[in-house]
């Protein structure tokens, strides 16, 4: 194998887990082979006796001239490796949609490895494909961890409504529809078991969050939206922040019911936490109202 | 001049309201609205001001209508006054309540302010020497008490009412921006003798200046839309109305 092209750094983006934490072991002892060691670092030196390895989608970002490998898992096993770490849900979910968004905006990149776990059945394929990226000969790897989903209804419809079509869009560069469930948003007053909140009281925020980084480009968002028969001459808005409001619709419903506003947003952003936020405009004195329901579709 | 209602609260002509409709106690010592309703005929069709307005007022307490320009605070005022009669829903009046506080509209326009006190300390049955003695330390109007009113400006008028007013014992006061007549001085002098020296009396107010109703009001009736919704938390009630 030719060594001319073997790194000196890389880049790895991945879910923490034990699909991740299998891929750079898998790194480990490709290049342990060819004699050298791996280090994992947080800035790179001169000289460093091994090749180095940033880690987090941040530094992929920020250094963009190196390699980059993904380890991408299939997001219900990632998320229930990461709940059985730390039982956040929301803080995962914003982790794995930057990681995911940022690297949808890095798809143009050169050169950059998506290791997915439908693949690494082919270990020997796998090998191979790794220790090219690498610059050095393959050699025996390990089977990649396997484990039963078992997730609560929160966390599959989050995997299965949010993080399988972003990851789909990495996969196949074509972009999908996705859903936020509505437990991802922050809610005024939420009371828990209470489907709709009161609105009555002075103008103010009544949903906010994700928090979820977002691919880039043209989206529509389409809010669901269920007043109660009182809602009267009640006056809301919607708007879409990352990094600046992208977006803002007034909306003044003409009586009780389900309605559904939408508005278009571009993303230039990759990966930038975004913040959707539902606003009373004016106080209020009757009425209740709930978010049922929050789509991306790709423009 | 016509009193704008009768002692005892049911407006002159007008039969007693139907036992057993509102479930009202006649002789429940409290001001009670029920399920009030307003229309007004207009070149559009009828137009619903007041839709359903309920609320309670017993004696000593004091609620503030809240609610921006056009809301109805006025318009409530004045049916609880009895200056304008209701579309629907009833009224109430167990306690002894005033006209509108420095309404000036029902004076004799040819008469002094001597002789329209001496008319109203008959009606409303309050010593006339009290009555003078006080309006005319109250009012400052001086030599104009002996002028026909036809001749005092707006606000020589409205401080003549308000004197009158605050010189007879009414159990309830309906006020409606009183504290707007007259310069900073006489304002406060009013707001002295309204909410300091008649800390005992119930009141009714329509009022814009959140810092009376927060000092002053034990709970607010907050009109949006045409309907209204009292709250015992007054400042949750201004916060709304801050934002209407």
């Amino acid at each position: 194998m030719d060594d001319v092209h073997q790194p000196t750094a890389i880049c790895v983006v991945g879910f923490s887990g034990p699909f991740f934490d299998w891929g750079v072991g898998v790194l480990g002892l490709l290049l342990a082979d060819a004699g050298h060691a791996l280090e994992q670092v947080s800035e790179l030196t001169d000289d460093h006796p091994a090749v180095q390895m940033l880690v987090g989608i941040d530094a992929a970002r920020n250094h963009p001239d190196l390699p980059l490998i993904a380890f991408v898992d299939a997001p219900d096993a990632a998320l229930q490796s990461m709940l059985a770490y730390n039982g956040d849900l929301a803080a995962h979910a914003r982790a794995m949609t930057a990681v995911v968004a940022g690297l949808i905006g890095m798809a143009n990149r050169v050169p950059l490895l998506l290791v997915r776990p439908d693949i690494v059945g082919n270990i020997s394929k796998i090998a191979g494909v790794m220790a090219q990226f690498l610059g050095v000969r393959p050699t025996d790897i390990p089977l990649a961890p396997h484990a039963t989903v078992k997730l609560d209804s929160i966390s599959t419809q989050l995997a299965d409504r949010l993080l399988a079509p972003m990851v789909q869009n990495l996969v196949s560069g074509q972009r999908e529809i996705f859903e936020v469930p509505i437990s991802c948003f922050y809610a005024d007053n939420h009371q828990p078991g209470v489907p709709m909140l009161d609105l009555v009281g002075p103008a103010r925020l009544l949903y906010w969050g994700p928090y979820f980084g977002f691919p880039p480009g043209r989206w529509r968002i389409e809010l669901d939206l269920l007043f109660s028969a009182d809602i009267g001459d009640t006056h809301f808005a919607a708007e879409f922040y990352c990094e600046a409001i992208l977006a803002r619709v007034k909306m003044r419903p003409s009586g009780g019911g389900l309605f559904r506003a939408s508005f278009d947003v571009q993303m230039n952003q990759h990966g930038a936490l975004a913040e959707l936020r539902i606003w009373l405009e004016r106080g209020a004195i009757q009425g209740a109202m709930a978010l049922k329901r929050t789509v991306f579709a790709p423009i | 001049m016509n009193a704008p209602f009768s002692w005892g609260g049911k407006p002159r002509g007008f039969p007693d309201p139907v036992p057993g409709n509102f479930g009202q106690d006649l002789s429940d010592r409290a001001i009670v609205v029920q399920d009030l309703v307003k229309e007004y005929p207009t070149e559009s069709g009828k137009r619903r001001v007041l839709d359903g307005i309920n609320f309670r007022c017993g004696p000593g307490e004091r609620i503030a209508f809240l609610g921006g320009n056009g809301a109805g605070k006025s318009t409530l005022i004045k049916l609880m006054a009895g200056l304008v009669l209701p579309t629907s829903g009833l009224i109430h009046r167990g306690l002894y309540m005033s006209w509108p506080l420095a309404l000036g509209g029902g004076f004799e326009g040819q008469m002094t302010g001597y002789d329209n006190m001496r008319f109203m300390s008959r009606i409303y049955n309050t010593p006339f020497e009290k009555m003078l003695d006080f309006v005319s330390d109250f009012s400052e109007l001086g030599a104009y008490i002996y002028e026909p009113v036809r001749v005092y400006s707006d606000g020589m008028r409205a401080r003549l009412a308000l004197g009158i007013s605050l010189s007879v014992d009414f159990e309830c006061m309906l006020i409606d921006e009183v504290l707007a007549v007259g310069d900073q001085r006489f304002q406060e002098k009013c707001r002295v003798e309204v909410f300091e020296k008649r800390a005992h009396c119930a009141m009714i107010m329509a009022i814009h200046n959140v810092h009376v109703v927060k000092a002053y009001c034990n709970r607010a009736l907050v009109l949006k839309g045409g309907r209204g919704r009292v709250f015992d938390d007054v400042n949750l009630a201004c916060d709304i109305y801050a934002t209407l």
